[in-house]
């Protein structure tokens, strides 16, 4: 019964131990990378027929985005499916304001700017109309430009379209 | 028909027993709204959140829960709050259920021994939201000496929200809606990540309040700040405050002047704007930028907002409380804003319902340029709530815009 007893005070003595010093070990210890500047594209939302996808940005450098641009005409950043082109229509959020867009067969390109850099928010709403199921709204990282507060190109940048993000 | 007005009545019978028979440690707060669009799709939205509370002693446990329509079980939180002992704890878990996955943490323990107030901070973000995974604690000592007030900051891989630094915000990429925390684990480095030391709380002369600020990180000195409030510069209408702020490399030199209308300006609250000339050092004047008057009698109250510089100031919505912020304001701290309307007319009426409720009224009327409306008439909105009992109201909106009825809501509010 001794010995029983001594093994289980020495276990729990151990075990708690070791809980303190994974949270020791995990807390505060954990190496967080620098934030790179991050372009954040929802996914899209459909309620009927009608859709939306948002675009935020989060962690911009310096006073943050200033201007965006997602392609031109011809070398489109953005391309979608299910999606009538004819009914798009982007609103911009937090002081941005779209400057030129051009909408057709499955591609689009855009240009907006804002007159308060945006470090983090969301900066565009795309709204239309769905023609089929599970549409997709795409961006291709290599054809957007990114520009901030100070007149500088943001070139240290991520694309990302997870579900949840930090700001 | 018959069936259906019986269901109704019984459900608004039983909904209403459930006032009565609420007592004791547990409460809760269930809401509900529909959004109609009659442009569009006829169901717009759908949103349903239950905020529930149980106490047990000093310790109270929460809950909130999130439903929208496009995504379903948006936000699963837990919370704790109360004393053990000496010690006040504070604790916060998300989650986010359409996707499965755990989100954030956060714990706080807060202890005052002999005037001085401890507190210990720890967060957690999880991979599953960009910018994770990372955690950290940070340790607060704050007290006085004297007149002074002295608050150091020991991070260890998070910060805290203050005068200086922003909290967390937890963002739902395609819907926007965010969940906001005062712990930040999301600070670059490992171990040992920053210190900070503030102290003020002390007047000098002309100076209302004088602040410094020091920081550093694992990394070496990051800044010095020396921040002066309320100078009086003589002139009875006009204060500014100053901002200097050391870098590694640069010098910055922030100067806020402030307009001091006094208090005879009964219901009017204007809003000026420093208009600099070729260098940052020339004033070339000032300019209102906006006006308020709100008048506040007997249950109503009666708005009217102008904004005269829209590059300036902007109107944020009803969910923002309906004022006047300079728009760089609005942009930092992500209240929303109409950006078209320059006017609002605002009259709200809040009277006693029958059986212990509260009835309130609310009528905005937005004006913008070249809307083509009744003298630049852009939008209404009205709302309407009525309290059934003090547990149970009833709610109803609408927008109209010169295309015609926007939107259409519905809400309901239980309580017990």
């Amino acid at each position: 019964m001794g010995a029983r007893r001594s093994w289980r005070f020495g276990a729990a003595l151990v075990g708690s131990a070791v809980v303190v010093l994974t949270i020791v070990a995990c807390a505060g210890f954990w190496n967080t990378s620098p934030q790179l500047g991050k372009l954040v594209v929802g996914l899209v939302q459909v309620t009927g027929t009608e859709g939306y996808v948002l675009v935020s940005v989060a962690d911009m450098p310096r006073d943050g985005l200033a201007a965006i641009q997602f392609g031109t005409v011809g070398n489109e950043a953005i391309t979608f499916t299910n999606i009538d082109p004819a009914s798009i229509k982007v609103e911009g959020k937090n002081g941005f304001v779209v400057l030129a867009q051009a909408f057709a067969g499955g591609t689009g390109a855009l240009i907006a700017a804002g007159c308060n850099g945006v470090v983090g928010g969301e900066i565009l709403r795309f709204t239309f109309t769905v023609t089929g199921a599970h549409p997709t709204f795409v961006v291709t990282k290599a054809k957007v430009s990114l520009v901030d507060d100070a007149n500088a190109f943001v070139t240290a940048w991520e694309l990302s379209s997870t579900a949840y993000y930090a700001r | 028909m018959t069936r259906r007005v019986l269901v109704l009545a019984v459900s608004m019978v039983g909904f209403l027993g459930l006032t009565l028979v609420a007592e004791g440690p547990f409460s809760a707060i269930w809401e509900m709204g529909i959004t109609f669009d009659p442009n569009g799709t006829f169901v717009s939205g759908i949103e349903s959140t239950a905020d529930l509370a149980y106490a047990t002693g000093p310790v109270l446990w929460t809950s909130y829960s999130n439903f929208q329509l496009t995504v379903g079980y948006l936000w699963q939180e837990f919370g704790v709050r109360g004393d053990l002992g000496a010690f006040a704890i504070e604790g916060d878990v998300l989650f986010g259920p359409s996707t499965e996955d755990f989100l954030y943490a956060q714990a706080i323990m807060a202890l005052s021994i002999a005037g001085v107030d401890v507190g210990l901070y720890y967060a957690n973000l999880s991979d599953a939201v960009l910018g994770g995974p990372a955690d950290g604690f940070a340790l607060r000592v704050a007290g006085s000496v004297a007149a002074l007030d002295i608050i150091s900051i020991t991070e260890m891989g998070a910060r805290i929200e203050d005068e200086d630094f922003d909290g967390i915000d937890v963002v739902h990429s395609a819907t926007g809606l965010y969940r906001h925390y005062e712990t930040n684990p999301v600070v670059p480095g490992q171990g040992f990540t920053g210190e900070k030391v503030a102290v003020g709380g002390w007047s000098y002369g002309c100076i209302g309040d004088i602040r410094t600020i020091l920081y550093f990180t694992c990394t070496g000195f990051d800044f010095f700040a020396v921040d002066l409030e309320d100078i009086d510069l003589g002139i009875g209408w006009l204060k500014t405050d100053l901002l200097v702020t050391y870098e590694v490399q640069t010098k910055s030199v922030a100067l806020t002047p402030r307009i001091i209308v006094g208090d005879g300006l009964v219901c009017f609250e204007p809003y000026f704007a420093v208009v600099f000339g070729a260098s940052a050092w020339e004033v070339d004047g000032f300019e209102l930028g906006g006006l308020a008057l709100v008048c506040a009698w007997n249950g109503v109250t009666v708005k009217d907002l102008t904004v005269f510089d829209p590059g300036r100031f902007v109107i944020t919505t009803e969910d923002y409380g309906s004022r006047i912020e300079s728009l760089e304001d609005a942009i930092e701290d992500g209240h929303e804003y109409y950006a078209d309307y320059w006017e609002l007319l605002s009259i709200e009426v809040v009277f006693d319902g029958c059986c212990g409720g509260t009835n309130r009224m609310l009528i905005n009327t937005y004006f913008e340029e070249g809307s083509g409306g009744i003298f630049g008439w852009g939008m209404s909105y009205v709302e309407a709530s009525v309290g059934l009992s003090m547990d149970i109201e009833l709610s109803g909106n609408m927008t109209v815009s010169t295309t015609g009825l926007d939107a259409l809501g519905l809400g309901i509010r239980l309580h017990w």
